[in-house]
């Protein structure tokens, strides 16, 4: 049987949305993406009672600026839960303010990428993010 | 001395003793055509007049130095605190040289020893008082009008450097909103354009691709306008730390690191020595960085390019200098060098932003420095810069 690996996309900006998908299907195999588009989204696929997700993603990447709650908030209410709490999360977004970098850090992302305007080099760093967190990486939340 | 101090003088005698009372009214009418005495006998009565009377009511208070309920160095101070600005003289029957100096510091104007007292010295003794005094209200006013204007100046600084606080963060919430919401859509048109060259790119022809490359390029164009704009922004938002910052060893690095990234140009580099002043380490970097790109850029095309980095004294003043023998320019547009988004050359020729001396000019004007430039087409160019600058 085919492994899925399966990634947590947190973007509200449906072009931005569809480039990653197209960026990241193209260079992991078998991946399955769930999208949230603000962060209630992000919440409700982790906790609500309805979804009561048994499969979690092997790696959420996440953009801060995003509606309803901020990035920073949604980093450090996974950080806070022990359902959420070794997930690996991958910060990629459009600033490279100093306080987003440090805030990101402090509340527990394991990298922050900025997003670059060319795609290119954008296809290079979903390829990369999904080669070092999905194979080479051994995450303590795969042993669960 | 004014008419007023020989005419009519109005004071306040504090004197327990009713025969000295009466002799200080005769000497008083004596020697003053007109005069009001108001007697208190204890030093209670005296507070109560003195804070019952109206500003400047009276010229000079008399008193005596024992008082059935006061005296000494507490009937002083009992009396100050309530004079305001009326002069104080004291009589005593006692003869105390170190008292008397004693209490010339606690605030009184002058003292009088009773036995030796007479009309004339104490005609002498209130009128220099009250001239003395004249000239001390008159200190003490414009002191007053000093303090008012400093806490009015101080008042508005504390206003406009609110509303600069204000402006800031304005300023800093929108280059933020700059930096994401700009560069998002150009992340769309780069990513489409790209993704059409690599999925369709059957469909189109040779003309067709290259303007998709075209659009492709004017969008990344503009993400690396987008971040110098930013980096413009920044440099003024950021705090100065400034410490000891060897010059020299900056230049060196700086053209290490351009000397790497193009291996094959030979340019004949002077850096002097030992160069050491304040500033913030980070910022000059950046200041020298810039002129030193550009000297390396602008020498692009000269045969036997060189390039010097020194310090002169000018004016008592240091003054450093980065000079190439470049494609210089023309003085008429010395003002427009330090403008941000202004170039004096195309694109084509030599590339760039337009924001490099901008910045630089920030930089060297948050060091309290000046910056100028001399230069000749052809001939080369000569960045003059100073910083710390007494003011």
């Amino acid at each position: 049987m085919v492994q899925h690996k399966r990634i947590l996309l947190v973007e509200d900006n449906p072009n931005d949305e569809l480039l990653t998908k197209m960026a990241l299907e193209r260079s992991i195999p078998n991946i399955i993406i769930d999208v949230a588009r603000d962060g209630h989204e992000v919440i409700d696929y982790f906790f609500s009672e309805s979804s009561a997700r048994k499969i979690l993603p092997n790696l959420v990447i996440l953009d801060l600026n995003i509606p309803k709650i901020n990035g920073l908030e949604v980093l450090k209410r996974l950080r806070a839960e022990s359902k959420t709490q070794s997930i690996p999360i991958v910060v990629l977004t459009t600033s490279n303010e100093e306080k987003d970098i440090t805030m990101s850090s402090s509340l527990g992302a394991n990298s922050y990428i900025r997003k670059p305007v060319d795609f290119v080099e954008f296809s290079k760093i979903t390829d990369l993010i999904g080669q070092y967190w999905l194979d080479v990486n051994e995450s303590t939340h795969s042993l669960k | 001395m004014n008419n007023k101090s020989l005419t009519a003088i109005s004071a306040l005698v504090v004197e327990d003793n009713m025969g000295d009372f009466v002799l200080i009214e005769a000497y008083m009418s004596e020697k003053f055509e007109r005069f009001e005495l108001i007697h208190a006998k204890t030093a209670q009565e005296a507070v109560n007049q003195l804070l019952s009377f109206e500003k400047n009511k009276l010229d000079v208070i008399l008193l005596d130095l024992s008082l059935p309920d006061k005296s000494g160095e507490a009937l002083i101070q009992k009396i100050v605190s309530v004079s305001e600005l009326t002069p104080i003289i004291i009589l005593t029957g006692f003869i105390d040289l170190k008292f008397s100096i004693k209490s010339l510091s606690l605030g009184v104007s002058d003292y009088l020893i009773k036995d030796e007292l007479n009309s004339t010295l104490l005609q002498k003794s209130i009128l220099y008082t009250y001239e003395r005094n004249a000239s001390f209200i008159k200190i003490k006013e414009s002191e007053m009008k000093l303090e008012l204007l400093n806490r009015q100046l101080e008042e508005k600084v504390e206003e406009r450097t609110r509303q600069l606080k204000i402006v800031n963060n304005e300023l800093e919430a929108f280059s933020y909103s700059v930096s994401h919401d700009l560069r998002a859509p150009l992340r769309s048109i780069d990513g489409f354009s790209q993704a059409i060259l690599e999925e369709y790119s059957d469909k189109l022809d040779e003309t067709g691709i290259g303007y998709l490359n075209r659009v492709r390029m004017a969008s990344q164009k503009l993400s690396h306008l987008i971040d110098v704009f930013l980096s413009l922004a920044k440099v003024t938002r950021t705090e100065l730390h400034t410490s000891q910052v060897n010059l020299t060893s900056v230049t060196r690095s700086v053209m290490n690191t351009l000397q790497n990234g193009d291996p094959t140009r030979k340019i004949d580099l002077s850096i002097e020595a030992d160069l050491i002043d304040f500033a913030d380490p980070s910022q000059i970097k950046i200041v020298l960085e810039n002129l030193l790109e550009n000297s390396w850029k602008y020498t692009s095309k000269t045969e036997e390019p060189s390039i010097s980095f020194g310090c002169i004294e000018k004016n008592g003043e240091k003054v450093y200098y980065v000079k190439d023998n470049g494609v210089g320019f023309n003085m008429n547009y010395v003002n427009k060098l330090f403008v941000p988004f202004q170039r004096l050359h195309h694109e084509n020729d030599f590339p760039g932003t337009g924001i490099g001396l901008a910045t630089v000019k920030r930089i060297i004007d948050r060091h309290n420095g000046e910056i100028w430039a001399e230069g000749e087409p052809n001939k080369g160019s000569i960045f003059y810069f100073t910083i710390n600058r007494e003011c």
